[in-house]
Parts: structure tokens; C-alpha cells; sequence
């Protein structure tokens, strides 16, 4: 068995052709989308930069002095609009709409920014005028007789830092959706591998000697399976450290999917091999499959299936949306919801077709 | 002793019989001719005799065993050359040679020993480290039994190994085949080439239409053509000869030009006395005769009679 896996990879690494496509293809696709259709990913939502939101508890004895704060800096071209609750500016904030939201609680006693890290420079200059508002406060209060004086200044305002969510952009939204599609292109490999064998008759050979079909057949698999994930690794490494693509620090997760795409996918190859007699024929399906499964999955450009639900139908079965959807939930969200999904759906799809093909393999009518 | 034998063996590809209940006996030390136009079925009977192809009907027998119960037996003890060249293009010859001996269970020592023997029977030595594709069709061609015999068979099997190949390789391959027997290995030969069959093979086997039409040594089958005479002509041109015509005379069976040597081959029935008319025929066509002889009966003309057809073209 070993000498058969060890002579497959001998056999697909030095054929440097099909290898350079298999990883050229998928980066240039990615720079190449990802450049010209940057503007699809670019964020709609309109900031409104110098609003700033706050929410006071109690307004009580400083009223007047925070009045005049806030006529201040309307001079320096800051807008405070106040909220009805706090959750209201607390959200503007989080989607993005206001860059700051400052809460002031009952007495003054607590005074929190919340920012979203898009202009963190305004937001330091209006904490920097809270600082210097709510200080003479504290002077005059009866907090310096509860001893807290030596760290009164800083402890003045907290900052509360709230990143808005993670967003692809066009390279890493591309860096994923054009991988999945390569994985799907890697039946191919497997096609190529079995069609080579056949037209250069050596397969004939090997059906003559002792080694058994199904051992033949599971090292082609094995093998395959172990270029690809050499090849994805590959490109992944490219998409993080040269082009830099976001894949988040849940690899693991990332690869476990993919992992079980490439079944899935080999699976596909094989299984083609062994139903069509013609290798232009398994050529014209895969190119097929491949395409209609990355336009159908959004791979492209995602697609809104409001007006045609049934293709939206489909779509939602197929294994490169499964595979899509559970990448950007652990990319970009940190979550495994969709991950049982994907894997199982590959991991059915792949033992189905892997039983179908190696009994077509095993009997004696298919190839010779 | 018998090494392989099949018996009343019929195969069919959808509606086609391409064997038709035949049977052979190939002995042990033997070197056995299959010989047969395009279509014979030549290659499907080499197919069913390595155990690659199972018959619907009619059973095979690997040294006296029925090969479906020995079958992976049968697949240590027969090498088998492929008409194509079946080789890796990525290995060198060295590694392809060993790949293949490998999967006959081969390792280690006995394995290197094994793959450097048979490249130097087949003397690759300069070439083991090169790839096929910068080897000439010849030295293709070599590699390609190498590969099938390195793993030492007691039969082998090869379909048409000298396609295509110069003359000095041609019989380079032969000799190779006869050293191969003296050490007793049973042989399995298919070819075009009459006059190969007739030098190299201790039996031979007429096939056509999927049966064994005639089966025996070289001057056996010769033996069975008593009723035709070969007439050959020398002439100093054959331009002008119209060998429609010439057939159209009683009892000439088939004639043969050789453009290139300027001669005409007549096979003609025994019983006619047609000579007189063949000269006229010559001389009406105003075609000189330089000189006329006539021949006993060749293989080829026993394979001409048998089936009706010609070996090649």
C-alpha cells in the first residue's frame, strides 16, 4: 500500500503542470475579483462624524456647567444630541452610525465613552473636555474626602472600546469563495489522475498484477487527498502572509471544513471517472458542476434569491454554500453553528460516492 | 506438461462473438505464435489468457488449475507485454522498471538485484537514469518488456512488441525472447510480422473471426497448402500492370506488386495450367519478363489461403 501512495506522489509532484494551475489559479482569481469588484464590499452605512450622542441619568446639580461644556464644543464643531436610553446610543455606536457615545450616570459619579475605534482621535479630544469639565467637579465634591484623590484624574472617564463587527473585504471574502471553488476543481485531479493512467495503459498494467483494485483505488484517493491539502495550505499561507487576507484564528475549524470539502470533492472526481466512458465528457461536467456551484453559492458575488426562491432552494443544499456559510461564520463571527452542517454534508456526500466508485472500480467492465 | 490451457473459450462484446468457442494448449519451454489480421481477436485471447478479461463461456487452466481459483497465483507466475508502451512518464527507467517488479511483492536487495538484471539483459544500462520520453521507440520498447519481466514469470505474454521499431531493435527484441525461453520461460507471441512468427515461434495459431483456423509448427501449416503454386515474375518495370486483370485469369488466386523491386508475386491454383496465358497477359500489356520462377508454399500464403485475407495492408 505504501509503495502505491509513495508512487502517486512521485507521480502528481513531478507533473509541475497541473500543480502550478491548481495553485496559480485560485490567487490570481482572488486578485483579480477582489480588486475589480472592491467597491461591492466597501461599507454603505453613512458615519455621522462629528454627532455626538449622550445619555445622562440625572442631570441635578451640574446641569448648567455640562450645558455650557456642550456649547463649547459646538464652537470646536462637535454636536451632542441626547438619547432616550441608554441602549439607543450604546447600538448607534456598535452599528457604526455614531463614531461616540458618552453615559453620564446620576451625580456625575460615572462618565463612560463608548467608541468604535473609527476616529478614536475626535474621541480623545471630546474625553479630554469631559476630563477637564468633570474635574473642578471632583474638587468641589465630597469625593476627595473619601480618600480617592490620588487617582481621581484618570479614573475620571472610562473609554469603553467597542470594534464594530468583522467585515470581509473583497480579498478575503474572495480568498475564501475562490478556495472552496478550487477544492471543487480537485475531482479534477482525481480524473486526470485515473484518465492518465488509462491512456498510457499502465493502469492495464497494474490490473495485472496481484495488487488488488480496491488498494489501487484507496491509494489514488489517499494520495490525492494529501497533494490538495499540501496545495491548500499553500494557498491559504499566500492569502495570510502575502495578500493578506483575514482567516481568523480558528484554523483548526477552517481546515476541519475544508478538510471534508476535499473528500466530498475527490469523491466527485472519482465517481465521474468510473460513469463516464469519454474523457471529454467528465471534463464538460466538472466544468460544469464547478462553475454553477460557485455562481449558485455567491462565489462570485453573492446573490439575492428574493425573486427566484427556488434556485435559492438549491443553492441552500449545496455543499460550497454549506462550506461558505460555516468559513464566515468562523471567520467572522467566531461561531460553529453552521460547522456540523457543512461537515456532515460532506462527509455523507463523500462516503456515498466513494462506496459508488471503488464498486465500479473493482468490477472488471469499467476501463478496460 | 501443459502450462496454460483454454478450453472451449467463447466471448462476446455486446452483440459480437470475439472469440468462438476456442481452444489452445500452450506446453511448457514452448514459444507459442498467435498470428491473425486486425480484428482476429488476438488481443482479447492474450486478455482472457493473462486473467484480465473473463470468458461468458469455456474455462482456462494455469498449470494444470483452473485459473479462477488461482488466480492471483496466475498473476505472479505470467508477465505481460502490452502492445502500447505502457510505462510512467515521470519515472525514469530505472524507477518504472522497479515500480512494476515492486508490485509483485519484490523488496530490498531482491528487488535491486531483480531490476538491474533485467536492465542489463536488456542493456538500458546507459539509459536507467533517463526518462521515457527522451528514449528513442526502440528503447520504449524495451522498457516496456522489461517492465513485464522483471518480477521473473514462468509465461509471458507479449502483444506485438516490435511495432514500430528499426530493424537492429526488431531483432534485438527477438534475440532477447529467445534468451528468455533458454531459460525457460514459456512465450506467448503476437505479431504482424509473418516472417518473425516463422523464425521465433516452435507452434503457431491461425486465428480469424475469433477461432483457431489452423494450429501447428511452421512446415505443418506449410503442408496444408498443397493445392497452390507461387509464380514470381521479375520484370525491369511494372508500370502499366493492372492487377484486376491479371486476377481475372483462370485460377490466379492473389497477386501481390512489389513496386520497389520491380516483381509480381501470382498465387495460383495447382490444378490450372494457366502459365502460358500469365506470359501473354505480360506480354500483350507490353511489360518485359526478366525472369520467372516458382516457389513452394510460404506462411503467408498458407495465411492467405486459410483466410482469405492478407496479413498486412
Amino acid at each position: 500500500m505504501m509503495k502505491l501512495i509513495l508512487s502517486e506522489l512521485k507521480k502528481i509532484s513531478r507533473d509541475v503542470r497541473p500543480m502550478i494551475m491548481m495553485l496559480v489559479i485560485p490567487i490570481l482569481l482572488t486578485i483579480t475579483l477582489g480588486t475589480s469588484l472592491k467597491n461591492l464590499f466597501e461599507t454603505s452605512i453613512e458615519t455621522k462624524e462629528n454627532l455626538v450622542l449622550y445619555h445622562i441619568q440625572d442631570q441635578g446639580a451640574y446641569h448648567i456647567q455640562f450645558q455650557n461644556l456642550v456649547s463649547s464644543l459646538k464652537d470646536e464643531g462637535f454636536i451632542f444630541i441626547s438619547t432616550n436610553t441608554f441602549e439607543e446610543g450604546l447600538n448607534a455606536v456598535k452599528n457604526g452610525k455614531y463614531n461616540c457615545f458618552v453615559y453620564i450616570s446620576s451625580n456625575y459619579s460615572t462618565v463612560e465613552i463608548y467608541e468604535n475605534n473609527k476616529e478614536p482621535l475626535k474621541v480623545s479630544f471630546v474625553e479630554e473636555m469631559l476630563r477637564k469639565f468633570l474635574y473642578p467637579l471632583y474638587i468641589g465634591s465630597s469625593w476627595i474626602s473619601k480618600g480617592e484623590k490620588s487617582n481621581a484624574p484618570s479614573d475620571l472617564v472610562e473609554l469603553v472600546k467597542m470594534p464594530l463587527p468583522k467585515k470581509p473585504s473583497s480579498i478575503d471574502y474572495y480568498s475564501v469563495t475562490m478556495l472552496t471553488m478550487i477544492i471543487l476543481y480537485s475531482a479534477a485531479t482525481m480524473i486526470f489522475s485515473y484518465s492518465k493512467e488509462k491512456n498510457s495503459k499502465t493502469l492495464y498494467r497494474i490490473f495485472f498484477s496481484p495488487v488488488s483494485r480496491k488498494k489501487l483505488f484507496f491509494a489514488k484517493y489517499f494520495s490525492a487527498l494529501i497533494i490538495t491539502m499540501m496545495q491548500i495550505v499553500l494557498i491559504i499561507s499566500f492569502d495570510m502572509y502575502v495578500m493578506k487576507a483575514f482567516w481568523s484564528e480558528h484554523l483548526n475549524a477552517v481546515f476541519l471544513v475544508l478538510g471534508t470539502y476535499m473528500l466530498m470533492s475527490l469523491s466527485m472526481g472519482s465517481l465521474m471517472f468510473m460513469i463516464f466512458k469519454k474523457e471529454s465528457s467528465m471534463w464538460i461536467t466538472i466544468n460544469i458542476i464547478c462553475q454553477a456551484s460557485a455562481l449558485l453559492s455567491g462565489s462570485y458575488k453573492q446573490i439575492n434569491y428574493d425573486y427566484i426562491p427556488f434556485l435559492g432552494q438549491i443553492a441552500s443544499w449545496l455543499p460550497q454554500s454549506a462550506v461558505n456559510n460555516a468559513l464566515f461564520e468562523i471567520i467572522y463571527k467566531d461561531s460553529y453553528t453552521m460547522l456540523p452542517r457543512a461537515v456532515a454534508v460532506n462527509l455523507i456526500l463523500a462516503a456515498v460516492m466513494y462506496w459508488l466508485s471503488a464498486k465500479l472500480f473493482s468490477s472488471k467492465r469499467v476501463i478496460l | 506438461m501443459r502450462i496454460l490451457q483454454l478450453k472451449n473459450i467463447t466471448k462476446r462484446f455486446e452483440d459480437y462473438v470475439t472469440i468462438d468457442n476456442l481452444s489452445i494448449d500452450i506446453n511448457k519451454g514452448e514459444i507459442y505464435g498467435l498470428v491473425g489480421p486486425y480484428g482476429a481477436g488476438k488481443t482479447t485471447l492474450l486478455g482472457i489468457m493473462a486473467g484480465l478479461i473473463k470468458p461468458d463461456r469455456g474455462e482456462v487452466f494455469f498449470r494444470e488449475q483452473n485459473a479462477a481459483l488461482v488466480n492471483k497465483e496466475m498473476s505472479y507466475g505470467i508477465g505481460f507485454v502490452p502492445q502500447e508502451i505502457a510505462v510512467y512518464d515521470e519515472f525514469s527507467v530505472y524507477e518504472n522498471i522497479k515500480f512494476f517488479a515492486s508490485l509483485y511483492g519484490l523488496k530490498g536487495k531482491e528487488l535491486n538485484s531483480a531490476v538491474n538484471q533485467t536492465i542489463s539483459l536488456l542493456e538500458l544500462e546507459d539509459y536507467s537514469k533517463k526518462t521515457p520520453v527522451m528514449l528513442t521507440v526502440g528503447f520504449k520498447r524495451l522498457l516496456n518488456i522489461a517492465c513485464s519481466i522483471c518480477h521473473k514469470p514462468t509465461l509471458l505474454i507479449l502483444d506485438e512488441p516490435t511495432v514500430g521499431i528499426d530493424t537492429q531493435t526488431r531483432n534485438f527484441i527477438l534475440q532477447i525472447i529467445r534468451t528468455l525461453n533458454d531459460t525457460g520461460i514459456t512465450i506467448v507471441y503476437t505479431s504482424h510480422y509473418i516472417d518473425e512468427i516463422e523464425s521465433l515461434c516452435s507452434k503457431i495459431g491461425i486465428i480469424d473471426h475469433g477461432k483457431i483456423i489452423a494450429q501447428g509448427s511452421s512446415e505443418e501449416l506449410k503442408s496444408i497448402i498443397t493445392d497452390t503454386t507461387t509464380i514470381i515474375i521479375k520484370s525491369s518495370s511494372v508500370d502499366g500492370l493492372d492487377e484486376r486483370k491479371l486476377k481475372k485469369i483462370n485460377g490466379v488466386i492473389d497477386v501481390q506488386v512489389d513496386m520497389s523491386g520491380c516483381s509480381i508475386k501470382i498465387i495460383s491454383s495447382k490444378d490450372v495450367n494457366n502459365l502460358d496465358k500469365i506470359i501473354l497477359f505480360f506480354t500483350n500489356n507490353n511489360i518485359s519478363i526478366k525472369n520467372i520462377e516458382s516457389t513452394v508454399p510460404d506462411l503467408e500464403m498458407v495465411f492467405l489461403t486459410l483466410t482469405g485475407r492478407r496479413l498486412m495492408g
